[in-house]
């Protein structure tokens, strides 16, 4: 029964129906009709499954759908706009921190790598302070209590020279004055960038073996004031780097995936 | 206060505005997700999904015809839905079963003045047409939903589901087409206001 009628004509039937068509489709699809009993049944099938659907209620929605603060908020508010604020800040906190890691384990490695035979020698003299790299300022409060290995050097220059809490220390041989106070891997930083303090360093009399690599050694701070060993401080600080490093990475990436 | 003015507060943020577009809309919203769906909770889901993406793209509509701004946003949440469905068909769901539960609730026999019989005739035709409209790609499911059931006009229609109008007309057509040939076993059960449907229906 529907085999004859074409797709098209279901189409034209359709709009029909909706007052759709043009005038002269409509002229031209009326004269069909006439002619056609089953064009004819066609629209009339096609009237009532119309006006079937059109018969049926509208629902009633089972709830209400209205939201909350919190479906707005979280999809699309003022959540977001914190969220995406917190985000560089985080982003940047985790650059640095690895940064950070980064110089002070080449600095220490540095250190260790171009220190090892005075660091234990001088380990075996003094112990503890000299050993100090990062807490090394032991190392020149203990080498101004031995003259008996040999003043060479007199305190006060140096003393005055280095930002007043350095001490030049007094010590017995070359060897030992390149060990001896070692700073922590931040002042061994800061004589990189501070020429006059390497140039205050060269004016201890003892003479440096090695001026250029190990002027910045010869700083130290608040001589006995550090209580820790210098690699436990770098290995701590190395540690709080990488947690907030981590911690900061972490907290971006959650950050960036709660804010979508 | 105008729906003009409910959208233009809802768009400084005005949550209680937006909230009153929800109550006048959300019956067209649930019904036109039902039709799509065919199911209550997935209906319900859609519906609140679609308030929800409306609110956040409130500020991309322009102007123009809200309700076939609104039914295209649910449209496309169900596209999306029975998409993911087709994708995971771990979850085919047997319209009838739910249809009943569904179809008999107080809700849809709304009208006081139906018998018994009358009521148990026309929840059965109801579940034959959810059934037939189920049975439709989902492309022809939503214009039939559009134009026949929500009152659409063939241009809203085509703002509805981002189709061009001949799209629209011939999805139409052939939606009609095998509803037609879907429901032919149920005339029956037709109300005679309908089985007698004559010129002035249209």
């Amino acid at each position: 029964m529907t085999t004859r009628i074409t797709p098209p004509q279901w189409e034209a039937l359709s709009s029909y129906l909706d007052n759709q068509l043009t005038p002269k489709e409509r002229a031209r699809l009326e004269t069909h009709l006439k002619q056609d009993a089953e064009l004819r049944q066609a629209l009339e099938d096609l009237r009532r499954t119309r006006a079937l659907l059109r018969s049926q209620p509208r629902l009633r929605a089972p709830r209400n759908f209205t939201l909350t603060p919190a479906m707005a908020g979280v999809r699309s508010g003022a959540r977001r706009s914190s969220s995406v604020g917190a985000y560089p800040i985080l982003r940047l906190a985790s650059v640095l921190a690895t940064i950070f890691f980064v110089l002070v384990t080449v600095g220490d490695f540095a250190v260790r790598t171009f220190a090892p035979p005075p660091l234990t020698m001088t380990a075996s003299e003094q112990t503890a302070p000299i050993f100090g790299m990062g807490g090394g300022g032991g190392g020149g409060g203990d080498g101004a209590l031995q003259p008996e290995m040999g003043l060479l050097a007199p305190t006060e220059a140096p003393l005055e020279a280095i930002t007043g809490q350095a001490v030049a220390s007094p010590i017995p041989d070359q060897k030992s004055l390149v060990v001896t106070p070692i700073g922590t891997p931040e002042a061994a930083l800061e004589a990189l960038v501070t020429p006059e303090a390497v140039a205050q360093a060269k004016e201890v009399p003892i003479q440096p073996a090695d001026n250029g690599n190990r002027q910045l050694e010869n700083e130290t701070q608040q001589p006995a004031a550090q209580p820790w060993p210098a690699h436990t401080v770098i290995l701590v600080l190395q540690i709080l780097l990488i947690i907030l490093a981590v911690g900061a990475g972490l907290a971006a990436l959650y950050v960036r995936r709660a804010a979508r | 206060m105008d729906e003009t003015a409910l959208i233009q507060a809802a768009l400084q943020g005005d949550l209680d505005a937006f909230n009153r577009l929800v109550l006048a809309y959300q019956d067209m919203v649930y019904t036109q997700a039902y039709r799509m769906m065919g199911e209550q909770e997935a209906a319900e889901d859609a519906s609140q999904d679609a308030f929800i993406s409306a609110y956040r793209k409130l500020d991309s509509y322009r102007g123009g015809s809200f309700k076939a701004w609104l039914l295209r946003i649910v449209t496309n949440v169900c596209y999306d839905e029975l998409r993911r469905r087709k994708r995971r068909p771990t979850t085919p769901l047997e319209p009838l079963d739910n249809d009943n539960e569904e179809i008999e609730s107080p809700r849809w026999l709304s009208d006081p003045g139906e018998s018994p019989e009358e009521s148990a005739e026309r929840s059965e035709l109801a579940r034959a047409l959810q059934r037939c409209l189920d049975g439709l790609p989902p492309e022809f499911r939503a214009v039939v939903a559009l134009v026949d059931v929500q009152g659409l006009d063939y241009t809203e229609a085509a703002l509805a589901v981002g189709a061009p109008l001949g799209t629209v007309k011939s999805r139409l057509a052939r939606a009609r087409t095998r509803m037609r040939d879907c429901l032919k076993g149920v005339w029956e059960l037709l109300p005679d206001s309908l089985r007698l449907v004559g010129e002035s229906d249209t």
